[in-house]
């Protein structure tokens, strides 16, 4: 079947098998991969993206299902181009590490919640990172200034095995912070 | 996950029809939440999926003459989010009662897609959705062939991932009653995680005279039956006793008491969802008093 | 921030928190792992796995499966007989043989391989898995490890003839005998024992188990992409398994999504998958889905010990005793390892005079235990550290008081325990004061306080494996950045921030001029991989003897240029420049420019070219005797944690209230990395009680493959933490200082929940995890009895033996050095 979703603003469209997931879509036709496969069962949220802005676990929603719609992935985050960057060659910079901008990356152009994660250590081997920053973006427009606790919650649908969380909840805090000005 | 052909009925004829050419071959799909976990499992294999989402009338909710009609495509996050229920002037505060347990099942991300209807139609011993219909006494009405009928929770739900629905039909909307009077409404669930679904859970719906005492009430266990489980031992046992002044303690005790829990694994058995009853009931009880 | 190191200045890179160098691509999607890769001509593979724990395979028909549309390649055992060898762990020489690609004529595990569909599509190859027919006979499974070492239990892997084994237990010979345990226990004025059992828990990391292989049928290469731990092992295991020299082998780990030991090993779907491409000559890849992690991965694996401790009345450990029987599934992977190590490790913090240890690997019909977060220490300390609480109550002794008085002092290292492990340095005791200090230990109702101390290994010397070692090749570029190639792949770990610091550090650059490259068998230098917290001390020193050889070339070079002496020059800023003296001498990119481009220049006897160094670290540890002594470990970082717990006597619910982490972790090079080792060893320790375990039915069917009922907890399930409070003892063994950090914080956490449970509620909890119905019914039982009792022991339904095991007799077997 024919299904076209605009996925971070761009319209995409492919024939498809019925069975494929938005999951799938997103990564086998849009090829972006950074929305991942962790159990396939809607319980570790390495999958999760915004459809129509809300966040939705997209290895359990029929690309069919989102046929017409808007999906934002980890990809659109950052307002700069990411997607091409190389490791560094800093000639000339001698001694200064900035931690970013030495990849070709201007800071202010990742989203809040990206810094706040790369600051607080809040990701290890990152695979579920892409589902967490995503979770969270909707909630902090929901729930601008929230407590621990409430970031807590709004996480229970993603499961990290490095960090232990607290990290991920630190930054989401400073992310809220910032983002409310 | 099997082939099967995707259906996008734009009216609930069409849908019916859809569903009704095929029936032991057809699924309809609403969210697909628990639908798609089953055909990723390959634990069912439909030759056709007719998707409801695009039925408009599926997804309506309207208020008046003392009832709520929820279209059962309504998803867990517009009810959550206040949306679903925002043009509804409800009398007995039951719209409240609904949000607040619908913003607590699984999580935000699962919310968006799951809807009541789903949830219903699925059955699932662990769910809180046919608890919380069967506290509220809700209507179903079922489309077929041969028209609409409609279908009281008690005899909806049958039992584990069984329910009224025969082949071919559709839930076409949960009726909701407002009723007048004064009502309060409480539920408490225990699952393992944050987002489980319970091992146990209760639901408690009073209605108290001038005087707060309670004139007629609803007590209904989850998780740990087969189906929503009216305690009607309890229920007698509460009527005229004053809502303020109910030991909760007593009433834990005869709940127990009462529940025979039919559900239990190795973790978790019976015993075990039988001794969170006492704990649940009096949760339930609190948040009636206090939320009304 | 400026991030470099200047000795003018005195300013060092070792210590600084950097935020991660490879966090960008993961942040914003654009890291790939291998299910990310997409090569062209691209192939699914699915793999059938049985569906019995232990049946006879009779017949096995692909015919269907080939017949279906899509499908390229389907085989089973039978069709790679002669082409693929059994392997063992990596070069274990007792073990050797029973690790093979697909069951043959008997399942021994649910999931074990059985046959293997490849196709253009996933769903093609998983119709295809579908339509293969399997004749399987059953036989009875032996779930209970204790069941399957009776004498008349049939045995499981029935054709494999194992060194020092005896039935199912295929090493049976696992002792340690230090001082005189019977006499020093009839002595002790209290002896406290019990029987511990621990649960399955998985390491669960969230990407699943995947590998990628492209066979080069022209030039006969084989390119293996896989989530692994340890690239070189499994290249030799591989090449070993196919009968492909290695040079023809290249296997290469992108970004791995976690691995928490589960990832290392060589595994059947990667021979499988290796030989599909093979066969195919087209790139095939293999990603487990959910339950197959669940069923075939290799969790911790189940623990029974039979443990007892002697104490004299003021408090003094004088004797250990133990009984270990540990589940290790239906083939060996590292089961005997973690046995051996992770009970002689987890003897400390103490110097116990008298220990007697008879311990078993045991075949059962589950799936594998290898090595998760800990490796078997965690295990051991869960029955240790409750003991010494049990033996603290009797004599009416204080838990912090008991523990104090027998863990290490800091001040009498370096010292040697009787079971022979070194101990460079600690500050273990300082760790205890200061968490005891920060808990908050005041009494309420139904709340508990615990603790408990640990030590854990920095890399170890294995029994079966006699090396531990890691290598790094350092390369200078002509533009003066600096490529750094190590096998030690991460998966999480930040190697590629870390060992840039250190050889920033070492070279006097800016740290964005060090890149760590992705380990490839083919680019970097023969290394064990990343695993046992040896990343910052082992890989990290081996970075810094290269990178100060490449220094020393440095600095011979500008000394020739500069006429001047080498003891003149130093480096810093990028240059090597005369002492203490910023802006002189010359800069490195110019130095290696010389050597590239302009080697007339060269002093007499310089190796003109690129400028670079090769190093190994091996560390001095010991192999373990056959009286169990030695010191396995170079240094041991040391825990002491505790723990203030809730109990909800209504629901058995417990919470933990407050939590505090002291370690010991020796010299830092990057807090933010190591915080967050310390916080995520946390959750896997906290998960062992929590409720994580892959349970088997009396069928030996797993229960609960899936994240549904596998309950891996979520932000909202855990405490918040504090930062770890440090209290370093830099180790004087390893040159930079460092002690492990992965796996300390794991080690010590079941005993501190434990211990605190039974403050609140006087249930002794002896099994693992500790989930509400547990709490739950032990309530119920002791509030019955009205006595506090030990869980499950005294339950009434208890149905576990009874009598206490004698322990082998100290003769039994040759104790030879």
């Amino acid at each position: 079947m024919k299904v076209e979703i605009t996925i971070n603003g761009r319209p995409v469209a492919g024939e498809v098998d019925e069975r494929t997931l938005l999951l799938e879509f997103v990564r086998d036709v849009a090829g972006l991969t950074g929305a991942r496969n962790g159990c396939l069962e809607a319980r570790c949220g390495c999958c999760s993206v915004l459809l129509d802005g809300q966040v939705v676990k997209s290895c359990n929603v029929l690309a069919a299902q989102a046929d017409g719609r808007e999906v934002e992935t980890v990809e659109g985050l950052a307002t700069g181009d990411t997607t091409t960057i190389e490791d560094p060659t800093t000639e000339g910079s001698v001694g200064t590490y900035v931690p970013l901008s030495a990849r070709g990356v201007d800071e202010g152009s990742l989203h809040p919640l990206q810094q706040a994660f790369h600051e607080r250590g809040a990701l290890q081997c990152g695979y579920c990172t892409a589902g967490m920053l995503l979770t969270l973006k909707e909630f902090l427009a929901r729930v601008p200034d929230p407590t621990e606790a409430e970031v807590r919650e709004a996480l229970r649908g993603n499961l990290c095995r490095c960090t232990g969380y607290q990290s991920i909840v630190d930054a989401a805090l400073l992310a809220a912070e910032r983002m409310r000005g | 996950m099997r082939p099967f052909e995707y259906l996008t009925p734009a009216g609930l004829e069409e849908a019916l029809e859809a569903v009704a050419e095929r029936p032991e071959e057809t699924a309809p799909i609403a969210g697909g939440q628990s639908l798609l976990l089953e055909l990723k499992s390959r634990e069912r294999a439909p030759a056709r999926l007719v998707s409801l989402a695009g039925v408009e009338a599926l997804g309506a909710v309207s208020g008046g003459h003392g009832e709520i009609r929820v279209g059962p495509t309504v998803t867990y996050r517009a009810i959550a989010d206040g949306e679903a229920f925002a043009a509804i002037a409800s009398r007995s505060a039951v719209t409240g009662f609904l949000t607040r347990v619908i913003a607590n099942i699984a999580d935000r991300a699962v919310r968006t897609m799951a809807t009541v209807g789903g949830a219903a139609c699925q059955a699932e011993p662990a769910f809180d959705i046919p608890v919380a219909l069967t506290v509220v006494d809700a209507g179903f009405e079922v489309a077929g062939a041969s028209g609409t009928r409609r279908v009281a929770a008690h005899e909806f739900f049958r039992g584990v991932k069984q329910t009224a629905l025969e082949q071919g039909e559709l839930l076409s909307a949960i009726v909701v009653p407002d009723p007048a009077g004064s009502w309060r409404w409480g539920f408490a669930k225990q699952g393992m995680r944050a987002h489980d679904a319970a091992l146990s859970s209760v639901a408690l719906a009073v209605r108290v005279d001038g005087e707060s005492r309670v004139e007629c009430c609803r007590i209904v266990v989850g998780g740990a039956v087969k189906r929503p489980s009216r305690a009607y031992g309890c229920e007698t046992w509460l009527i005229g006793r004053p809502i303020g002044e109910v030991e909760a303690e007593k009433l834990g005790e005869r709940l127990a008491a009462e529940v025979v829990p039919e559900l239990g694994g190795a973790r978790f058995g019976r015993e075990y969802r039988r001794s969170l009853l006492p704990a649940l009931v009096r949760r339930a009880l609190e948040e009636a008093r206090d939320e009304g | 921030m400026s991030v470099a190191a200047d000795r003018a200045t005195g300013e060092s890179l070792i210590g600084r928190s950097l935020p991660r160098r490879e966090d960008l691509a993961l942040l914003t999607g654009t890291a790939v792992f291998v299910d990310d890769m997409r090569p062209a001509g691209l192939l699914h593979a699915r793999i059938l796995r049985s569906p019995h724990a232990h049946a006879r395979i009779r017949r096995i028909d692909l015919e269907p499966a080939r017949r279906l549309p899509g499908v390229v390649d389907v085989f089973c055992g039978a069709d790679v007989e002669r082409s693929v060898e059994p392997w063992g762990d990596l070069t274990q020489d007792i073990l050797t043989g029973d690790r093979i690609a697909f069951a043959r004529d008997k399942a021994v595990y649910q999931g074990q391989e059985v046959a293997v569909a490849v196709a253009e599509t996933k769903w093609q190859a998983e119709d295809a898995i579908e339509a293969i027919e399997v004749d399987y006979e059953p036989l009875e499974p032996l779930v209970d490890p204790e069941q399957a070492m009776q004498p008349d239990a049939p045995v499981i892997q029935d054709g494999v003839d194992y060194e020092g084994g005896v039935g199912n237990a295929y090493d049976a010979s696992y002792r340690i005998r230090v001082g005189d345990f019977e006499f020093a226990r009839d002595e002790a004025d209290v002896v406290v024992r019990a029987r511990f059992t621990t649960g399955c828990s998985g390491a669960a990391a969230l990407e699943p188990h995947a590998c990628l292989a492209d066979y080069n049928p022209s030039s006969g290469k084989l390119t293996f992409h896989s989530a692994t731990q340890m690239v070189h092992p499994l290249r030799d295991g591989l090449s070993k398994a196919l009968h492909l020299p290695r040079t023809q082998v290249r296997v290469v780990a992108p970004f791995v999504g976690g691995g928490f030991g589960s990832k290392g090993d060589v595994f059947p779907w990667e021979v499988i998958t290796a030989v599909a491409s093979i066969r195919t000559g087209r790139p095939v890849r293999c990603v487990l889905s959910r339950r197959e992690v669940f069923e075939t991965v290799p969790g911790r694996g189940r623990q029974v010990r039979y443990a007892e401790l002697a104490m004299r009345a003021d408090g003094t450990i004088t004797a250990y005793g133990e009984r270990v029987i540990f589940a290790c599934g239906g083939v060996s992977a590292w089961g005997n390892q973690i046995l051996r190590i992770g009970t002689q490790i987890g003897m400390l913090p103490y110097a116990i005079p008298n220990i007697h240890v008879d311990g078993f690997a045991v075949h059962t019909n589950t799936g594998p235990a290898g090595p998760v977060r800990g490796f078997g220490v965690p295990e051991a300390i869960f029955a240790k550290e409750q003991l010494v609480d049990m033996a603290a109550t009797e004599l009416g002794l204080d838990p912090v008081e008991v523990r104090l008085r027998n863990v290490l002092h800091g001040d009498d290292c370096p010292t040697v325990t009787p079971l022979g492990q070194r101990v460079d340095s600690t500050s273990i005791d300082r760790c205890l004061e200061r968490a005891a200090e920060a808990i908050d230990r005041s009494e309420a109702e139904d709340v508990g306080v615990g603790f408990a101390v640990c030590m854990k290994y920095t890399s170890a010397r294995h029994p079966s494996l006699d090396s531990d070692l890691a290598s790094v090749r350092i390369v200078l570029e002509t533009d003066g950045t600096v490529s750094v190639f190590s096998g030690d792949s991460p998966h999480g770990q930040g190697h590629g921030t870390t060992v840039a610091q250190v050889v920033a550090d070492a070279l006097g650059v800016g740290v964005e001029k060090v890149r760590v490259t992705s380990s490839d068998t083919e680019t970097c230098p023969f290394s064990l991989g990343t695993w046992g917290s040896r990343g910052g001390a082992i890989l990290g020193t081996a970075a810094r003897m290269a990178a100060e050889r490449v220094r020393a070339k440095l600095i011979e070079l500008a000394a020739h240029i500069l006429e001047t002496a080498p003891e003149e020059l130093e480096v810093a800023e990028d240059r090597v420049r005369f002492v203490g003296m910023p802006g002189t001498g010359l800069f490195i990119q110019n130095l290696v420019l010389l050597a590239a481009y302009a080697t007339h220049q060269l002093p007499e006897g310089f190796e003109p070219g690129p400028i670079q160094a090769q190093a190994t670290y091996d560390t001095p540890t010991e192999r373990e005797r056959s009286d169990g002594t030695g010191n396995l470990s170079p240094t041991y970082s040391a825990a002491a944690h505790a723990a203030r717990v809730e109990v909800d006597r209504e629901t058995g619910r417990w919470r933990v209230l407050d939590y505090v982490m002291a370690h010991d972790t020796g010299v830092i090079i990057n807090p933010l990395i190591v915080e967050g080792q310390h916080q995520g060893a946390f959750l896997h320790g906290y998960a062992m009680v929590f409720g994580e375990e892959v349970r088997w039915g009396e069928d030996g069917a797993v229960a609960n493959a899936g994240f549904k009922e596998y309950f891996a907890p979520s932000a909202a399930d855990l405490p918040s933490l504090h930062p770890t409070i440090e209290v370093p003892a830099p180790s004087t063994v390893i040159p930079g200082g460092q002690k492990g950090a992965g796996e300390s914080a794991t080690a010590p956490v079941a005993a501190t929940i434990a211990n605190a449970l039974q403050a609140a509620t006087g249930v002794r909890f002896c099994s693992l995890p500790i989930m509400p119905d547990d709490v739950k019914r032990a309530l119920v039982e002791s509030e019955r009895r009205g006595a506090p009792i030990v869980y499950p022991r005294d339950m009434p339904d208890y149905d576990g033996p009874t009598e206490w095991p004698e322990p082998e007799e100290f003769d039994d077997l040759e104790l030879i050095d």
